[in-house]
Formats: C-alpha cells, sequence, structure tokens
C-alpha cells in the first residue's frame, strides 16, 4: 500500500516498513533512559523526586513521503509514555494511514486509544485548534510547521514537536573519491524522488562531478510536478545553467526525471526547499566559501560535507564539518532565531519523541 | 472530488485507490479523551507488550 499510494519503488516500501517495526524497540530503549524514575539530593537536605507523567490527547499529523515511518515515530513513543493518540495521516496517502492504524488496534489497543482521523487541511487546522488536546507532533513542511507554531505561541500548555524539512546543503571539496561522493550526492538528492526532509537542495563544489544514475518513482502529485516545472524554469530564467533537464515525460502523471541546475550565477537564489527531484550545484573558489554559501539559508534539516581526511585529522570527516558549520555560523548555533529542522519546544516533548533526534 | 470525503489517488498511474469519509473532529477528541484514564493507567509493561504485538501484527502485514 506504501509503495502504490506514494510511487515509491517497492524496496523502499519495504525499508519504511522495517523502520516501523524497529521503532518500537527504539522507542522502549529510549523511554527507559529518559524517563525512568529518579531520586535527586536537594539543596535542602531532603530528597526530590522526579517522575514522568504522560501528557494525555496527542495529535500526530503526518506526512506523505514517509505515511507510515514517520507518523509512527511519533505514535509508538507517545503510547508507551501513557498518551492516547489521534493520528492524522496526509491527505495524500490517507489509506497508508488507515492501514497502520489497523495494526495497532489488530494487536489489542483500544480502537479509542489510536485513531485515524481522516480529513484535509481543515480539519487538521480544527484538531490543533481544539481545547481537548494536550499535544501536537508534526512532521511536514517548514510552511506548515511554522504556522502551527505562530498559531500555538500563546499556547504554553500544549506541547510542540515540529519536524521539517530545510534548504540543505551537501559541500562536497577536495576528495579522492569523487565516484563516493558523486554516488553520495546522488542518493542523498534523488532517493525518494527527492522527497525526503533530509535530501540536499543544493550542492556545493570547486570542481565538476560525474554524471549521475538514480531510480526513482513520481513525486506524489501532479501539483507537486506542476510546481517543481516552474520552479526549474525560473532558476533557468534567471541564470541557472541545466546540467541535466528536469523532463516530465508524461502530462498526465508526476513522473520527473532527476534534475540538475547550476545556479552559480543565479542572483537572490530563493532559500525555499524545493520538494522534489532537483539539485542545484553552486561552484565557489575556496572551502572557507564553501562553508559560506552552505550556512546562506534560514533553515536547513540536514548538512552534509565530504572531504579528504586530512584536513579534519581523527574524527568522521562529516562529523567534524558539521560541528564546524554550527561554530562557523553563529546564528544557527543560538537558539531561536532561524527555522531549523528538529527545533521543538520544551523539552519535556522529547519523551514523547524519543529517538527522533538520534536518526535524523 | 466532494468536501466529505478523502480519495487517494495512486501517482504512478493516476488511479483512485481508496476513498474515506471525512471524520468529525470534535467526536474524535471527545472519543480520545474518555480513553485516555483508562490507557494511562496501564502498566507500562502492558503498553511495551502491545507495542511488540503491533511490530508483529506490522511485520505480518508486510
Amino acid at each position: 500500500m506504501i509503495s502504490r499510494e506514494t510511487g515509491k519503488p517497492l524496496w523502499e516500501a519495504r525499508s519504511e516498513v522495517e523502520s516501523v517495526v524497529n521503532k518500537v524497540e527504539i522507542s522502549v530503549r529510549a523511554y527507559a533512559e529518559r524517563s525512568s524514575q529518579r531520586k535527586l539530593d536537594s539543596a535542602m537536605q531532603g530528597t526530590t523526586a522526579l517522575r514522568h507523567k504522560p501528557h494525555g490527547v496527542m495529535a500526530v499529523l503526518g506526512p506523505y513521503n514517509f505515511p507510515a515511518h514517520l507518523p509512527n515515530g511519533h505514535i509508538v513513543p507517545a503510547l508507551i509514555a501513557g498518551n492516547v493518540v489521534i493520528f492524522k495521516p496526509s491527505e495524500k496517502a490517507p489509506a497508508t494511514g488507515e492501514l497502520l492504524a489497523q495494526c495497532f488496534h489488530k494487536a489489542g489497543i483500544s480502537a479509542a486509544v489510536v485513531q485515524v482521523l481522516i480529513g484535509g487541511p481543515a480539519e487538521g487546522q480544527e484538531l490543533i485548534a481544539h481545547d481537548g488536546i494536550d499535544g501536537i507532533l508534526f512532521t511536514g513542511s517548514a510552511h506548515t510547521g511554522i504556522a502551527i507554531n505562530r498559531k500555538l505561541a500563546t499556547r504554553p500548555d500544549k506541547i510542540v514537536a515540529l519536524e521539517m524539512g530545510g534548504n540543505n546543503p551537501m559541500v562536497i571539496w577536495d576528495t579522492p573519491k569523487i565516484t563516493d561522493a558523486a554516488v553520495l550526492a546522488v542518493q542523498s538528492a534523488f532517493t525518494s524522488a527527492g522527497q525526503r526532509c533530509s535530501a540536499a537542495r543544493r550542492l556545493i563544489v570547486g570542481a565538476p562531478f560525474d554524471e549521475p544514475s538514480p531510480f526513482m518513482g513520481p513525486v506524489i502529485d501532479n501539483a507537486a510536478a506542476d510546481g517543481l516545472s516552474e520552479s526549474f524554469v525560473y532558476l533557468m530564467s534567471h541564470g541557472g545553467k541545466p546540467i541535466k533537464h528536469l523532463i516530465r515525460s508524461n502530462e498526465e502523471l508526476p513522473f520527473l526525471s532527476p534534475a540538475i541546475i547550476d545556479t552559480t550565477n543565479v542572483k537572490d537564489r530563493p532559500d525555499v526547499e524545493l520538494f522534489g527531484p532537483l539539485l542545484q550545484v553552486i561552484r565557489v573558489d575556496d572551502f572557507d566559501q564553501a562553508i559560506a554559501e552552505a550556512n546562506n539559508t534560514r533553515f536547513w534539516a540536514n548538512v552534509r560535507a565530504v572531504r579528504r581526511d586530512r584536513a579534519f585529522g581523527q574524527p568522521p570527516p562529516q562529523r567534524l564539518l558539521r560541528r564546524r558549520l554550527l561554530r562557523l555560523s553563529g546564528r544557527l548555533d543560538r537558539d531561536g532565531t532561524a527555522a531549523r529542522g528538529d527545533r521543538r519546544r520544551p523539552a519535556r516533548s522529547e519523551l514523547m519523541v524519543a529517538g527522533r533526534i538520534a536518526s535524523s | 472530488m466532494s468536501s466529505d470525503e478523502i480519495i487517494s489517488i495512486e501517482p504512478a498511474t493516476g488511479k483512485e485507490i481508496w476513498r474515506g469519509r471525512v471524520r468529525d473532529v470534535d467526536d474524535v477528541v471527545g472519543r480520545a479523551r474518555r480513553a485516555w484514564p483508562t490507557w494511562a493507567a496501564q502498566p507500562l509493561s502492558t503498553r511495551i507488550e502491545l507495542m511488540r504485538r503491533f511490530a508483529n501484527e506490522v511485520r505480518k502485514e508486510a
């Protein structure tokens, strides 16, 4: 069903199912680590006990790109912690949502503990504003996530977890393994037809790279394919040079060929998340410029860099560079400024979304 | 599409594969609120056991 409803190849749908299954044990461990009862010595010669209580009714708003795994990553930890769940699947993948809920019910969990709310954006808005909801666990676009955050800014009693995407940079710099780096770039930018919050959107390089050969399905619907085609034309008409054109082989269906466009000379590149198989290449002269270009965005969910080990020393290059990117860009370090993937309001919400931070 | 139904289209073929009625938010939230105390009162070990059964159901489905 996942494969049919989203257009993902079967191998990818199977790996999503595997993630759903694995999430259970990950969540059990995470709950034990984060929520065990503790006794602490208090300053006033007594002891303080720390206990964790469930929040109540949690609304889980799911995306269409991983219609089972991502909402499940909120549902399972919330249930373990003693919350009940209202799951509103994306209106673009409701059948997968129903199927997931049926698995909970077949396992012996009451139908009232995990309910599916079938509906569109109107029902979603009604749900998050409802007084009977104690928390919102959302996965989807930064656009919608920010709207939810704004709506609930005056409601500190409701916990909010927003899993969003971004205009993700990937730096490939001075690596002897150029083929491996190219494979990594293709996997990152085009797996799930580019419909992953963590997919590379901007590739920052100093030298040309190999031609890719990806394997993927269609994007979610014709509206999404139209929007991506328009964005590609926009970038082209503003100075972008296509390396691989975006081709819509059938106007009736949302199949898109993977597209790569050199936007080095595009002035005022739109800082948006183009949610599909469309990768921009930005060429720079030196590594410092590469870092500056990587940081040239308001929001990202994922940062990657590939570079030969020599420049970094012992730790794995990606990890060190990730830290370096964070350090070099003050605004990403500070909390509460730029939009960023995996941003969460009150720390307690981590109880409910246990495990998500490590996996993203 | 009538506004009281959600229809799922298979993107690779353009065919309808599922349709379902839009549900009433008040009803769903009310039912969840009534269900919460019983669920929260279950021992942690019971909730974890049910999650493991859920994982088995997902495996069967795939």
